[in-house]
């Protein structure tokens, strides 16, 4: 975390008098629907870009569909380990408890069809309103109130990642930023997937995986400067999505995707269902990959930091982020400066792109 | 606009909108207020940096065609040419107190003179246009 970074938090959290935009009455309503179905609260301790946070949720089939993604963070040895901040969510069917009624007001506001998006409190709460979810962040702590107008209508791409476009926000309050990256990793030591679109990051990603790579995600992870200098990536999705065509790339998944279903285009891969030991949380990040899909034999070669920042600042439409700020193109500047960078042709054959990575992270100095 | 009609000799970076930054020889430029973003090859990049040092576009067109020994008219019509795109998508303003800034010295780069080239990225725009910047995360927006 930067200097910078803490700036603006110490100037909100010095103001309690400031309106929340509805945070507390969201806690309030939360609190009801633990209340109404104790018997469906689900709570453990997870580890969120290395800070112990508590997840809570209220419903069963929400529990069930927004845990998987958040199941490798889980640290099923030590539940009730102090948090320093919170995640909670609640399914408002399951409950019977709606959300609260707030006005739409905000002292910055964006909007599209089906979301609106509004700062309150002198920059210190966020809230995502979306059709069937209402989203609130505490931005000082990272807190999280999060409601579901019914699990049963949650498509596969909020299964995947919930929280997805609050997510950046989100890990900027843990002094994190959220990248559009696959990140694989090998004893520790991580190699990043950058690229827009359509441009190989989660075949690439899979590949890895299949072929005894560590996996951390295929289309987003935190980015993160430890103390003793580099660029560490966070895991933050146990999850990978991908067109229904290419599944047979990947024999070895075949009996672990979930289909897409209406309002879906892409199937749906918890990675540590087949894998467990392969999905890990953290991992130093040793290189930059520039996948393309030509189909021929995969091949690392160098390339320049300006074509791997320019693959990274690349965004998807089902992926978007918040526009970049200063900090943070500053960081993907240095990230690119000082990591090497490298392009490849994407292989026909699985196992040479594991295989290829694997020597990549081998061949680069400790 | 040819260089003649442009009537503000000393030109300086756009801030806050826009954030650059050079790595490895070459520029990354990102106007944080439209979300564009922009690459700059290298001789673009060495340009980019005399711009922002306190030189003139004349003065850079000169520097340019003496280091390379190409004929000053070719270079001097690139310069404008780049230096009129950059001004069109606004990452960089006159500077009316740009006769007070030191010069810094700028050691050319590139071995071999091509026009420079600004790649503009507009495929990101209207994605970025929906989710413009956060405000309050930076210091000088919170003052």
């Amino acid at each position: 975390m930067t200097i910078a970074d803490l700036a603006w938090k110490s100037q909100v959290v010095d103001r309690p008098d400031v309106r929340d935009g509805g945070f507390a009455e969201m806690r309030a309503a939360m609190a009801a629907a633990v209340a109404a179905r104790p018997e469906q609260v689900h709570a453990v301790s997870m580890t969120f870009a290395g800070r112990p946070v508590r997840l809570e949720v209220a419903g069963n089939a929400l529990a069930a569909n927004v845990m998987s993604a958040f199941a490798h963070l889980i640290d099923r040895d030590a539940p009730d380990r102090p948090a320093t901040s919170s995640i909670a969510f609640w399914d408002c069917t399951a409950s019977g408890v709606r959300w609260p009624n707030l006005a739409e007001d905000g002292e910055w506001v964006a909007q599209g069809e089906g979301w609106r998006i509004s700062l309150h409190g002198g920059g210190r709460y966020l809230r995502e309103a979306r059709t069937n979810s209402l989203i609130h962040l505490d931005r000082s702590s990272g807190a999280v109130i999060a409601a579901f107008r019914d699990a049963a209508q949650l498509t596969l791409a909020d299964r995947a990642r919930p929280l997805q476009r609050m997510m950046s926000q989100i890990c900027a309050a843990f002094g994190i930023q959220d990248i559009h990256a696959g990140l694989v990793s090998r004893g520790g030591r991580g190699v990043l997937i950058v690229g827009g679109s359509g441009r190989g990051k989660t075949t690439t990603t899979l590949d890895c995986l299949d072929g005894g790579l560590d996996f951390l995600g295929d289309d987003s992870v935190g980015l993160g400067e430890p103390e003793e200098g580099g660029f560490v990536g966070h895991s933050l999705y146990n999850s990978a999505r991908v067109h229904p065509g290419q599944l047979r790339r990947w024999p070895r998944l075949a009996d672990h995707w979930r289909p897409p279903g209406p309002g879906d285009d892409k199937a749906l891969l918890i990675p540590a269902r087949p894998f467990p030991e392969r999905v890990v949380r953290t991992a130093r990040i040793v290189a930059i990959l520039v996948p393309v899909i030509a189909g021929g034999r995969f091949d690392a070669v160098p390339t320049s930091p300006r074509a791997a920042f320019t693959a990274l600042v690349h965004d998807s439409k089902d992926n978007r982020r918040f526009g970049m700020s200063r900090n943070e193109f500053l960081r993907l500047t240095a990230l690119t400066r000082t990591i090497p960078c490298f392009r490849c042709e994407l292989d026909l054959d699985p196992a040479r792109v594991a295989a290829g990575i694997s020597h990549l992270i081998e061949s680069l100095a400790p | 606009m040819s260089l003649s009609e442009m009537q503000d000799p000393l030109y300086r970076l756009n801030e806050p909108a826009v954030i650059a930054d050079v790595i490895d020889g070459e520029a990354v430029i990102m106007n944080l207020e439209r979300g564009s973003y922009y690459g700059l090859d290298q001789i673009g990049a060495d340009i980019w940096q005399m711009i922002l040092t306190g030189r003139t576009f004349d003065e850079i067109a000169t520097t340019i065609a003496q280091h390379f020994g190409v004929e000053r008219e070719r270079v001097a019509s690139d310069v404008n040419a780049l230096a009129a795109q950059m001004i069109e998508e606004k990452l960089i303003v006159p500077d009316p107190a740009g006769e007070e800034r030191v010069r810094e010295p700028h050691q050319i780069t590139v071995t071999v003179y091509a026009t420079p080239v600004l790649t503009v990225y507009s495929d990101m725009k209207d994605l970025l246009a929906l989710d413009p910047p956060m405000p309050g995360l930076e210091p000088a927006s919170n003052a």
